[in-house]
């Protein structure tokens, strides 16, 4: 190449990019996505009789799930649909999702797990308003029981004092997280119950690492290996107990504060990081980032104490599948119990609650021109909501055929024990096909179709009476402690700042309690943590708490609850 | 010549015609997509589609670099690319000589498969198996308290990881790199090492006075394509083996545009590539202009 022809090259790239980067700005779209939704919802009349079609993107459970499932057919049946369900893991989601979007194959409805989400589903012109009034006037119900399981989900549906889509609720998550304990090192090593105090706790880790719980003669257990693979599971057992959450926004005298950056935090680390000095803790802990490593190693025997197991399922010694089943598999002397949360300072046990806030359900920004369908989903999901039988069939199928009540343990046809409670009945119980089997019947997971569990209201009149109880005496809702606003991202300014400035405290906080780092340098973090977006994050907090009891007003959820 | 003639082109249909499909897929493939880039200087708002939506200027580019953490990601990635190119590059050439001396052809071969098989796993299986085998209690460190010495934390210490990194990346790749070497060597003239026999050369002198400069072009060539990834340090590899306490040094700017991604910032991601894109070129470029200038136009890519 000759240099004149490469000059010429050279300039015409460069007289690209430079008229690139001047053409001037026109915010136009961003204010026409913004504008009230243009439909007139008192003139649009739903005609029962007339079939409608619904491409139904649900909660990312699993991929197995199938079209034409029996809760499928049933609501389909019920309410003239015919939905055309689109299943999806959560690694396939996020592969799939921008690709789908950006090719013009927007669902009509569409789950999110949080609030970042619908802001960009928002920003990009995916989904339409649907006026609180709309909901309130289809699904009285329905808004109740969100308003009683989880008010802080109308947060992420609004944006800018509109509302985006339909929050929903799990009331179970409204229980603080337990741990787990292997009771039979407990015992061996001279402890008769289960730590109750993060002092107990401290006892019980010194013992299992210098006490030879395994009996092996070497010294090669520890006494708890943190969970480090995401942020709410971070040494959040023991900052509960001290009344912190340390990656959560918090409520202190009237105001937004950032749990990591309070001052009683210095004591936590302080103690987290003797624990590490006098060796108690796994020194490989920070490398499980992926998330199964804890529990294998609890399962191998490493480690006698896990965070979170909260299922009930899992301290069944009868279920191979169970944390029990598999730890016993393996030591067939273990037995696995849970451990509450645990008494601090505060003289009572804390735990951290996800809380009842759950998911949010979008609507496609094109049935603007088929408000029909928006009015049949927001009926279908108040029938659903409304009427117990059908509640039950949308999660479970039909009582008698696929499922039913037992209020006693009993055995399978094929000899496996099962608890009381709700069971499939068979063929739907095949333990090898348990699986394909959900996908026949449910589509894809219990929520898929219906969205919101309502546990006090439905579902717990189907749990054994021994679950119910060892739910109030392990998970009891009183000991729960949780984000003020639900989830952090509600925050605007959160998609910007939020994941670097929790990925630079979970960095500091471990440098800490291994010791790389000092105490002394907390008050830098802090500084530094304001100074990286954190006061911008906690401005636009505290002014989101201001307007909280606006948007409960819209939907008669009254004042915010302390 | 950018142009050709009219009277070339025709006399040279056959081949034109040939080259054609392959110009058709290129086109389609690699650069109509780049019309995509457009983004970088929008605020890109997918119903709008890539050309409806708002022109914002350098906007992106300025929240890209005034960001905390992308300066950081840019420094992670200069530095780990050039210790891969300092110390990686000539391991495949190094491996290749040595296979090229192996008279058993049997025993050559199971070398050459053994050292390319590791390039066939994905890093999620190979960063599994470091994790574990560097972990605190793997077979390394295990050989260091026998020997006396205390356990090596080499995934969370920040010069051990860039370590550890470097030299699985190297093990990975070395065998593979070497295939492309072991071809230019099967290149040479048997005639040249049968001259040098002659005048009564040892190995040693055979293989730097012959092999060597015989590689020099192969090894300039893929010095030069090298350089175009230089801010690409190997996301696969960092993702599936980095932990929080090394994100100072391993945070590079595909994890940082991934972080992004999450909330659907494509302007912001297109940005960054983009970025990555041109110093890429410009360094391809220029490595090119050196290598002709060096050696009196003759040798680089083109």
């Amino acid at each position: 190449m000759r240099l004149g022809e490469r000059i010429f090259l050279i300039g015409v790239a460069l007289t690209v990019i430079v008229t690139l980067s001047l053409i001037p700005d026109n915010p136009k779209s961003q204010q026409r996505l913004l504008q009230p939704s243009p439909v007139v919802w008192e003139d649009v009349a739903d005609d029962p009789a007339r079939e409608i079609s619904l491409r139904w993107q649900g909660i990312i459970a699993h991929p197995a799930g199938k079209e034409g499932s029996w809760i499928e057919r049933t609501l389909e049946e019920r309410f003239n649909l015919e939905i055309d369900p689109l299943f999806m893991d959560v690694n396939t989601y996020s592969r799939r999702r921008p690709l789908m979007l950006v090719g013009g194959d927007i669902p009509d409805v569409m789950w999110s797990g949080d609030p970042l989400a619908v802001r960009a589903n928002l920003r990009n012109g995916f989904i339409m308003e649907i006026p609180y009034e709309l909901i309130l006037k289809h699904c009285p119900t329905y808004v109740e029981y969100v308003n009683r399981f989880g008010k802080e989900t109308w947060l992420y549906t609004q944006y800018n004092g509109r509302n985006y889509g339909l929050p929903t609720v799990c009331a179970i998550a409204n229980r603080p997280r337990t741990g787990c304990w292997r009771l039979d090192w407990l015992k061996k090593v001279g402890l008769d119950r289960v730590p109750e105090t993060v002092g107990e706790m401290h006892e019980a880790f010194r013992r299992f690492r210098y006490e030879d719980p395994d009996g092996n003669g070497i010294l090669d257990t520890y006494g708890w290996t943190p969970n480090v693979s995401h942020w709410s599971m971070m040494f959040t057992e023991v900052f509960a107990a001290y009344g912190i959450l340390p990656f959560d926004l918090m409520e202190r005298d009237g105001e937004v504060v950032w749990g990591g950056i309070l001052p009683d935090v210095r004591e936590v680390l302080r103690e987290l990081h003797a624990w590490y000095a006098e060796g108690l803790l796994d020194p490989d802990f920070p490398l499980d980032t992926q998330g199964r490593n804890n529990e294998i190693k609890f399962i191998n025997g490493k480690v006698g104490y896990l965070y979170p197991v909260d299922s009930y399922g899992d301290y069944d010694s009868n279920e191979e599948g169970s944390l029990f089943g598999k730890t016993r598999a393996f030591s067939p002397e273990a037995e696995v119990v849970p451990g509450p949360p645990l008494i601090g300072p505060e003289g009572h046990p804390l735990g951290r609650t996800w809380g009842g806030a759950a998911h949010i359900i979008q609507f496609g920004r094109h049935l603007e021109n088929e408000p029909e369908k928006v009015v049949r989903v927001l009926k279908m999901i108040e029938a659903v909501a409304s009427d117990e039988t059908l509640y039950m069939e949308a999660r479970w199928g039909l009582r008698g055929e696929h499922w039913d009540y037992m209020p006693e343990p009993f055995v399978r046809s094929d000899g496996r024990p099962a608890k009381a409670g709700i069971n499939l009945l068979p063929p739907y119980d095949a333990e090898d096909r348990r699986r394909d089997n959900a996908a026949e019947l449910l589509g894809s997971s219990t929520t898929f179709f219906f969205p919101s569990t309502f546990d006090p209201i439905y579902d717990e009149q189907f749990m054994a009476p021994a679950e119910l109880e060892w739910l109030d005496r392990y998970r009891s809702e009183a000991w729960s402690i949780m984000n003020v606003l639900g989830k952090s991202d509600v925050v605007g300014s959160s998609g910007r700042y939020l994941k670097d400035l929790v990925n630079y405290q979970i960095t500091l906080f471990i440098e800490i309690v291994i010791g790389d780092r000092t105490i002394d340098e907390f008050d830098a973090f802090v500084s530094e943590w304001r100074r990286r977006g954190g006061d911008i994050i906690l401005e636009e907090a505290n002014q989101m708490y201001q307007q909280m009891n606006e948007i409960y007003q819209c939907v008669g959820a009254g004042a915010v609850s302390k | 010549m950018i142009f050709p003639s009219f009277q070339s082109c025709r006399r040279n249909l056959g081949l034109i015609s040939m080259i054609v499909p392959v110009l058709c897929f290129f086109l389609l493939f690699n650069y109509t997509p780049m019309m995509g880039l457009v983004i970088a200087f929008k605020d890109y708002v997918m119903s709008d589609g890539v050309f409806g939506s708002a022109w914002v200027g350098l906007e992106n580019f300025t929240r890209l670099f005034s960001s905390e953490d992308f300066p950081r990601a840019i420094r992670n990635t200069l530095t780990i690319s050039i210790l891969r190119l300092v110390c990686g590059f000539f391991a495949p050439v190094v491996l290749a000589l040595m296979l090229n001396e192996v008279r058993m052809a049997g025993y050559k071969r199971s070398i050459q498969t053994l050292t390319y098989l590791p390039h066939f796993f994905s890093w999620v299986i190979l960063g599994g198996i470091f994790l574990m085998v560097f972990g605190g209690e793997g077979p390394v460190n295990a050989g260091v308290k026998l020997l006396g010495a205390k356990p090596v934390t080499f995934l969370t210490d920040d010069v051990w990881f860039i370590a550890v990194l470097i030299l699985t990346g190297i093990w990975q790749s070395a065998g593979w790199g070497a295939i492309i070497y072991l071809a230019a060597l099967s290149g040479i003239s048997p005639s040249l090492y049968e001259a040098a026999v002659i005048d009564g050369s040892n190995r040693w002198q055979q293989t730097r006075s012959i092999t060597i400069p015989c590689l020099i072009p192969t090894m300039i060539t893929l010095f030069v394509l090298s350089l175009g990834g230089i801010l690409t340090a190997g996301f696969d590899q960092i993702y599936n083996m980095y932990n929080p306490l090394v994100y100072d040094v391993a945070d590079i700017i595909d994890t940082y545009v991934l972080r992004r991604m999450m909330g659907l910032d494509l302007s912001l991601a297109a940005a960054a590539g983009m970025f990555q894109g041109v110093v890429g070129l410009v360094l391809v470029v220029g490595a090119n202009f050196f290598a002709r200038r060096i050696s009196k136009g003759e040798q680089g890519v083109w």
